[in-house]
C-alpha cells in the first residue's frame, strides 16, 4: 500500500513488546500518517486496537491471518 | 534442489527446520507436535532419513524420538548427551549422508555443554546453511545460563568462540536456521529479522562485532528471568518422550468441575478476559489463548498438576491442549466448554471489577494496594506512585508480600498479566480489581504514575 508510511515487523516479539514497539514507530510518523505494524503474537488482536484507542491513534485495518497479524495505524 | 522448509512455532518463539532435496529429508529440532512435520513431509512426498537436535531443549518437550521412531530414521545428538534411550551418538566433524545432503556436525557449546550446529551443504561441499539451535542466533545468541547458575560464565565464554567458530567454518553466503530466538526464553535478546547469512552476523552478530569482554558483560546484563517449567524440560527430554497426543480429555460438566475445583484442582479458564472477569468460578487461573500462553502457565501453574481446561469452543480447548503438550503439560483431567453464562447464579461464580487508571481516583491509599506485577526491566522505567512490585511470575511464592485485608488494584503493560495475577490472587482469597490498562515502559500517565528510578 503506497499510504503505509512506515511498517513495524514485530514478528516473534512477546507481549507486550509488540505494543511497546508499535508506540516507539508510531514516534516516528508524523499525524495523518499511517503505521503498518505486523505480529505474530495472537494478543495483538486484541493489544493493538486497544492501544491505538486509549491513545487516540486511528485503527483503519486489521487482518487476521491466522498466525501472522497486520494492523493499520493512522496516527492521531 | 536442496531446500529447507521452516516450520514455526510462535507460541514458544522457535523454529524446526526440514532441510530435503527433493526425496530425502533431514528434520532439525522438531516439537512434540510432529504432525505438523509428518503433514509437510506428506505433502512434499519425503523420505526422512536423519532426526536431529542440536542440544538438549530446555524449553520444550522434542518430538525428535517420536518421530525417528515413527519414520525409522536415524536419531542423533551429540555423543556426550547422557540420554535413557537408544540415540545416534555425534562427534564433532561427523558427516551425514542423506540422498543430495551432506550434514556435518560442528561442536558449538555455550547454549548447553553438548550443544552442536549443523553445517548443510551439498555433495560438491558448498555450504547452503547451517541449523544453529541455539548458538549463533539472528543478531544475538543463545542463553547461556538455563543449565544452572554454576555453569553461567562457563557457557557464556564458550558461547562466544562458538559463533566465532560458525563465522570462520561455515561459508559466507550460507543461511543461519536457528531454532531459537523468535520469542524463546532461551534467547539472550529476541530477534529483529526474518532470515540472516553468515555474511550478515558478520556486522549483526555481537559475538562477531564485539570483543569477548563487552560481549560478556552485555550478555549478563540483559538476562531476564525464565519460565519455571524449563527446569522439567531437560529431564523430560532425556527420558525420551513420547509424541503429541491429540484425544481430548474427558468432557466434564459444571458440577463435575466445581466438586473438583473445591478439592484444590487446577481449573485454567482460556476465555477472553473480559468474559473472564464477568464471571468466572472461584478458584479457576485466566489464561486467554495467546501465543504467551505456554510460558505464562509454564510459570504459574505446578507442573505436576493435572490441569481441567475451560473455554469457550473445543477449538480453543484443542489448540491449548497442544500447545500445553509442547512444554510437558499433558496430565490433563478434563476439560469443559462454557458457554456465556455458564456459571450464572452459581456458588463459586465470582467477578472481578475490571477499570482503567482512573478508576483509582478517589480511593483512598488506605483502602488499596496497587500490584504491579510486570517484570522488572519494565518496571524500574517508571510505575505507580504506591505500587508494589511483585513480577506475576513470583506471585506463587511472594503473594503473602501483599497485604491482607485491602482490595488489591493489579496492572501489568497490557493487561493480560495482570488478568493472570488477578484470577492466582482471588484463588489465594484476595479481593481485587483489575486495572486493563496500558503502561509500557516509561509511561507515566498523569500524576498517578512516577518515574523511572522512583
Amino acid at each position: 500500500m503506497s499510504d503505509v508510511a512506515k511498517t513495524l515487523d514485530a514478528s516473534g516479539l512477546a507481549c507486550p513488546m509488540p505494543v511497546v514497539r508499535t508506540r516507539q514507530a508510531i514516534d516516528q510518523i508524523e499525524s495523518g500518517q499511517i503505521l503498518e505494524v505486523i505480529s505474530t503474537d495472537r494478543g495483538s488482536l486484541q493489544d493493538i486496537p486497544a492501544w491505538a484507542e486509549s491513545t487516540g491513534n486511528v485503527l483503519v485495518a486489521k487482518e487476521d491471518g491466522g498466525d501472522r497479524f497486520t494492523f493499520r495505524i493512522q496516527k492521531g | 534442489m536442496i531446500q529447507v522448509i521452516t516450520i514455526e512455532t510462535p507460541s514458544l518463539g522457535d523454529r524446526s527446520y526440514i532441510a530435503h532435496d527433493g526425496s530425502r529429508a533431514v528434520v532439525i529440532d522438531p516439537q512434540r507436535d510432529i504432525d505438523r512435520v509428518l503433514d509437510h513431509l506428506h505433502a512434499e512426498g519425503l523420505d526422512v532419513t536423519h532426526v536431529l537436535e542440536t542440544h538438549v531443549h530446555n524449553d520444550y518437550v522434542t518430538g525428535g524420538l517420536a518421530l525417528a521412531r515413527m519414520t525409522d530414521a536415524v536419531y542423533g545428538l551429540n555423543a556426550d548427551d547422557a540420554l535413557a534411550f537408544e540415540f545416534h551418538g555425534l562427534h564433532d566433524g561427523d558427516v551425514l549422508e542423506s540422498g543430495l545432503m551432506r550434514v556435518r556436525a560442528l561442536l558449538t557449546p555455550g547454549h548447553t555443554p553438548t550443544h552442536l550446529s549443523y553445517v548443510l551443504s551439498d555433495a560438491d561441499g558448498n555450504d547452503l546453511g547451517v541449523f544453529t539451535g541455539g548458538s549463533m542466533l539472528f543478531g544475538t545468541v543463545g542463553r547461556p545460563d538455563l543449565i544452572g547458575p554454576h555453569m553461567t560464565a562457563e557457557l557464556a565464554a564458550k558461547q562466544y568462540h562458538s559463533v566465532r567458530r560458525i563465522a570462520a567454518e561455515v561459508a559466507d553466503a550460507a543461511q543461519v536456521h536457528p531454532t531459537h530466538g523468535f520469542g524463546s526464553h532461551c534467547s539472550a535478546t529476541q530477534a529483529t529479522k526474518p532470515s540472516s547469512t553468515i555474511a550478515a552476523e558478520r556486522t549483526d552478530n555481537p559475538a562477531l562485532v564485539k570483543s569477548e569482554q563487552e560481549f560478556l558483560d552485555e550478555l549478563f546484563a540483559g538476562l531476564t528471568p525464565y519460565p519455571t517449567y524449563y527446569r522439567y524440560m531437560g529431564p523430560a527430554n532425556s527420558a525420551g518422550p513420547g509424541a503429541f497426543d491429540p484425544t481430548p480429555p474427558e468432557e466434564f460438566d459444571l458440577d463435575r468441575v466445581v466438586a473438583l475445583l473445591k478439592q484444590g484442582a487446577w481449573v485454567v479458564d482460556l476465555r477472553n478476559r473480559k468474559d473472564f472477569a464477568a464471571s468466572f468460578l472461584a478458584g479457576a487461573v485466566n489464561a486467554e489463548l495467546r501465543n504467551d500462553l505456554p510460558n505464562y502457565l509454564g510459570w504459574m501453574v505446578p507442573f505436576e498438576e493435572h490441569l481441567i481446561l475451560v473455554g469457550d469452543d473445543a477449538t480453543v480447548l484443542d489448540e491449548a491442549q497442544r500447545m500445553l503438550s509442547r512444554i510437558g503439560y499433558d496430565r490433563l483431567q478434563g476439560r469443559m466448554v462454557a458457554a456465556p453464562g455458564a456459571f450464572a447464579g452459581h456458588e463459586l461464580e465470582r467477578s472481578i471489577r475490571v477499570v482503567r487508571f482512573d478508576g483509582l481516583e478517589g480511593v483512598a491509599p488506605e483502602d488499596r494496594t496497587v500490584l504491579d506485577v510486570r517484570d522488572t526491566w519494565e518496571y524500574v522505567t517508571g510505575h505507580h506512585r504506591d505500587a508494589i512490585h511483585i513480577p506475576f511470575h513470583d506471585l506463587p511464592e511472594r503473594f503473602e508480600e501483599v497485604p491482607r485485608g485491602r482490595t488489591v488494584w493489579i496492572y501489568c503493560a497490557t493487561g493480560a498479566r495482570a488478568t493472570i495475577a488477578a484470577s492466582f490472587m482471588v484463588r489465594a482469597g484476595f479481593d481485587v480489581v483489575l486495572i486493563d490498562d496500558f503502561c509500557l515502559p516509561g509511561d507515566v500517565p498523569g500524576e498517578k504514575l512516577v518515574g523511572a528510578g522512583a
